[in-house]
């Protein structure tokens, strides 16, 4: 068993390396897309725009090649937007787990999803690396609640005493085996590997009325 | 003669924008493109040597960006206008814009030639400009800030209540809902936060009171 120590805290070091690679490399596709891709889009719109003027009206074909353009780099642009809506480079690892989380919830639009929350999270529960997953569980959590399944109300809490942090997300859209149905391994998975880092334990349940309700509990010790 | 063409200044880090809305408004004799520059310090001290009408300014600059720009331009030159031209349409970016940087306008990237035009125009003489997707994101970040905290029960933490009432302890609560005692402990101390309540019977008295637990006819 003591020989086994080493090797246990050898794999948590080496799987915090790769937890903190994943989010850097995160970060530089979201510069990558916010930062350059998107401001190429909207040079060549302004360039092809500025070549319509040199086009006569009553050029038809080349017109409506322009507009095919124009719609085109619009989709790219709006696609880009939609991937990276709810993405901020302010993040647990920069500014904490209770300012990143409220950032993230004050950025959704109430009008398509109200949210309730509280959090109360003793700073510094989990070390960097695991309060990042837990947001990143958060965060999938509630796009799966936007994207999927047609929420239009969500309540999220954090709580926490001696023992552990619990979290719970509810949302009023079409539950959880539904959405399951629909939409197998979506963020599932990914959810499911960083609870076994997190040695915690995680719970999906779906309300009389629909709803899906989530349910983790990390262990503090 | 004095010109009445409309001096402008764009401030971009990409110079790819820069070049392209200067390809966007080339042709239109009554703007006059003064000065471009991909650094914003650097365009604060030329504009001392230029009489800029409008400044065309991106938002997410990497050494000062577009807010402080902004609020360092209406503070040196009150007389410029400001149009903010962004990827971003946040409603706290935005809004921490119009609010501290007193800016005159804020249009998205992706704008059409005719709507820039407008916007520009419109800012020159006098009148203000946000295109409809920015006055969007920015009435969702008003309402986000009004909301009031009311108490809001979700539909498990009713049904929770309801067994509550019923004298089950949480083991059976758990088993009834398929959960973890755990869980249903969370969400026990939510509902006693949410209702204001620290007992069971004051929390059935709530329940009761705002119709959540129906009485016996």
């Amino acid at each position: 068993m003591d020989n086994q120590i080493p090797q246990l805290q050898e794999a948590l070091v080496a799987s915090r390396a790769v937890l903190g690679t994943y989010e850097v490399e995160r970060a530089k596709m979201l510069a990558l897309l916010q930062d350059h891709l998107t401001q190429y889009l909207s040079a060549i719109k302004m360039n092809v725009l500025a070549l319509e003027t040199y086009i006569p009206l009553e050029q038809n074909e080349p017109n409506q090649l322009l507009g095919k353009i124009k719609g085109l780099i619009d989709e790219s642009f709006n696609g880009i937007k939609r991937v990276t809506r709810f993405e901020n480079a302010r993040t647990p690892l920069n500014i904490g787990f209770y300012a990143a989380l409220n950032l993230f919830l004050r950025q959704i639009d109430q009008r398509i999803l109200k949210i309730n929350s509280f959090i109360d999270y003793p700073q510094n529960a989990f070390d960097q690396y695991s309060e990042m997953l837990i947001f990143r569980i958060i965060q999938e959590l509630i796009n799966n609640a936007i994207l999927h399944s047609g929420a239009n109300y969500l309540d999220i809490t954090v709580q926490s005493d001696k023992e552990a942090v619990s979290v719970i997300v509810e949302d009023d859209g079409c539950g959880f085996e539904q959405f399951n149905d629909k939409t197998k391994g979506r963020g599932i998975d990914i959810i499911l590997c960083r609870m076994v880092y997190l040695k915690g334990t995680i719970e999906w349940s779906t309300s009389k009325q629909g709803g899906t309700i989530v349910a983790f509990h990390l262990p503090l010790h | 003669m004095v010109s009445n063409r409309i001096k402008i200044a764009i401030v971009d880090d990409h110079q790819i924008v820069i070049d392209g809305i200067v390809a966007l408004l080339n042709g239109h004799q009554e703007l006059e493109v003064v000065a471009m520059d991909t650094s914003a310090q650097n365009m604060l001290l030329r504009m001392a040597d230029l009489k800029v009408d409008l400044l065309l300014t991106d938002i997410m600059m990497p050494e000062m960006n577009g807010h402080d720009f902004a609020t360092a331009v209406r503070k040196k030159y009150p007389e410029t206008k400001i149009l903010a031209l962004s990827m971003s349409g946040q409603g706290e970016l935005v809004d921490g814009m119009i609010n501290q940087a007193d800016i005159n306008g804020y249009v998205l990237k992706n704008i059409s030639k005719q709507e820039l035009l407008n916007a520009i125009q419109k800012i020159a003489s006098g009148g203000i400009y946000f295109s409809e997707e920015v006055l969007n994101e920015l009435a969702a970040f008003s309402q986000t800030r009004k909301e009031e905290e009311k108490v809001q029960l979700t539909v498990r933490e009713k049904e929770i209540i309801q067994l509550m009432e019923k004298e089950y302890s949480n083991k059976q609560i758990a088993d009834e809902l398929f959960i973890s005692e755990r869980t249903v402990e969370t969400h026990r101390k939510n509902i006693f936060r949410k209702t204001s309540t620290n007992s069971v019977l004051g929390l059935i008295k709530y329940a009761y009171q705002h119709k959540i637990i129906q009485g016996l006819n």
